[in-house]
């Protein structure tokens, strides 16, 4: 049996308590009935990490048979990341049906551009399809979270501190992966001893700390958050209009004062 | 490839500092947004003061005081000029903001956001705060002169009477929101 590299085999150790306690967190403060993704997302991350390590320990760390065994896996936690993000998303504005509708406007539209660039890069560099396919999702992941929390700021729509915690912890892993999976390229081109552990280890270093902030914030439950009353639905149609027109001549004010500025002598 | 680690890296910089930007706790300016008392505010609006600025910067006045005054007294009476209507510009912002706040707080409440309403008022916002820091700069620099104000005098005081009217209308009818809203900030939930 092939051997892990003993600071992999520490930081899987690590990050597999650290999981196991953050999922008794889920189910003991309750919070697998308002995130059920959530917990999902964490089991699958546990079975991964036990499938990876059988894998690695039966077909050595850097063999093809264990590449080709571990990217589907990574596939299927992706998915898992991504509905659970979904759904921490959609507790925060569940009661704001207007901007909810909003942020996944947003959410498609950066998707499409992210996605569109990652499937060019990919063409171009066919060696290395599978880690800038990982790097695309992750960059198109970030930037539509990103999108959608400043829409949530802009808005000024109240945000209780554990999903700000788990969205912002869900950035950080996606933003830390785009950084690592280019620097592994770059380490591995220029033939760098232990490109692939430095990868893992720096990928692993930044979940378990991700891990580690969940679980401070899963230690308390959900604040009450009231269902606030919604407007009647013309109110935003005959309000929206006359704010818009109300600014476009305070705009227009601005734009005069500087005209007459710049023309006088 | 270092150039890619490099673009990569400055994005990742760039994507984590809006990250913070958004999530990091309310200042009293967000609060504010949520604020019943912000948005009832008398009636009055600045862009009423407008007759008075004009007055403040007559250029008549400016003309008797360099034949009679003191180069020193015409050069003061300039700069409080200048400050007079950088306040002016501010006090316009705010009521730019007040509207801004409102139309906020009614989309948030609202069951359905047209994205085109939305984004218009993202691109006004941007567009003003461009414009108001260009004048702004100009005056402090004394690169722009204040101006006389009377060719925009008849539009604001139009302007402002209008304002008068459809805040008192707008505030009326966002009172709901405004309380729900309010409702929620005090209930101590994070407002982000």
């Amino acid at each position: 049996m092939p051997a892990l590299p003993p600071l992999i085999l520490l930081l899987w150790a690590i990050e597999v308590i650290v999981q196991l306690t953050v999922l008794s967190l889920v189910v003991a403060k309750r919070h697998i009935h308002t995130l059920p993704l959530f917990f999902l997302y964490i089991a699958l991350n546990l079975c991964q990490a036990a499938f990876l390590f059988f894998v690695y320990s039966q077909y050595g760390f850097t063999s093809p048979t264990a590449r080709q065994l571990s990217w589907p896996s990574e596939q299927v936690i992706l998915t898992a990341q991504a509905l659970a993000a979904a759904e921490v998303l959609y507790r925060v504005l569940r009661h704001y049906a207007g901007i909810w509708a909003l942020a996944w406007r947003l959410i498609a539209a950066a998707a499409f551009i992210v996605i569109c660039y990652a499937l060019v890069s990919a063409k171009l560099s066919p060696h290395w399809t599978l880690l800038i396919a990982n790097r695309g999702f992750h960059l198109t992941f970030a930037v539509a979270l990103i999108s959608c929390l400043l829409l949530v700021r802009f808005y000024a729509i109240p945000i209780d501190p554990l999903y700000k915690a788990l969205m912002g912890g869900f950035c950080v892993l996606s933003c830390t992966i785009v950084v690592d999976n280019t620097l592994f390229q770059a380490l591995f081109l220029r033939h760098f001893p232990n490109s692939g552990v430095i990868w893992n280890s720096l990928e692993m270093v930044v979940f378990i700390s991700v891990q580690m902030v969940w679980a401070l914030a899963l230690r308390h439950p959900v604040r009450v958050d009231d269902q606030p009353e919604l407007l009647p639905p013309d109110t935003y149609d005959r309000l929206s209009p006359d704010v818009n027109s109300r600014l476009r001549d305070l705009n227009d004010v601005l734009s005069r004062f500087l005209r007459l500025q710049v023309l006088r002598p | 490839m270092t150039a890619a680690l490099f673009i990569f890296s400055l994005i990742v910089v760039a994507l984590l500092l809006l990250l913070a930007w958004a999530l990091r706790a309310p200042g009293k300016s967000i609060r504010r947004k949520f604020d019943l008392a912000s948005l009832e505010e008398s009636g009055r609006r600045h862009a009423t003061y407008f007759a008075l600025i004009r007055q403040a910067a007559s250029p008549a006045d400016m003309e008797f005081l360099a034949r009679r005054g003191s180069p020193q007294i015409v050069r003061r009476v300039r700069r409080e000029r200048r400050n007079v209507a950088l306040l002016y510009l501010t006090q316009l912002r705010e009521d730019f903001q007040r509207l801004l706040r409102l139309a906020r707080a009614v989309a948030a409440l609202s069951p359905a956001v047209g994205s085109r309403q939305e984004l218009e008022r993202l691109w006004l916002s941007l567009e003003f705060s461009w414009r108001y820091q260009m004048i702004r700069a100009g005056f402090r620099y004394g690169l722009l002169p204040v101006p006389q104000l009377n060719s925009l005098s008849h539009m604001v005081s139009q302007l402002a009477v209008q304002m008068e009217t459809c805040l008192k209308e707008l505030g009326e009818r966002a009172a709901t929101a405004v309380q729900m809203a309010s409702t929620l900030d005090g209930s101590g939930v994070d407002i982000a």
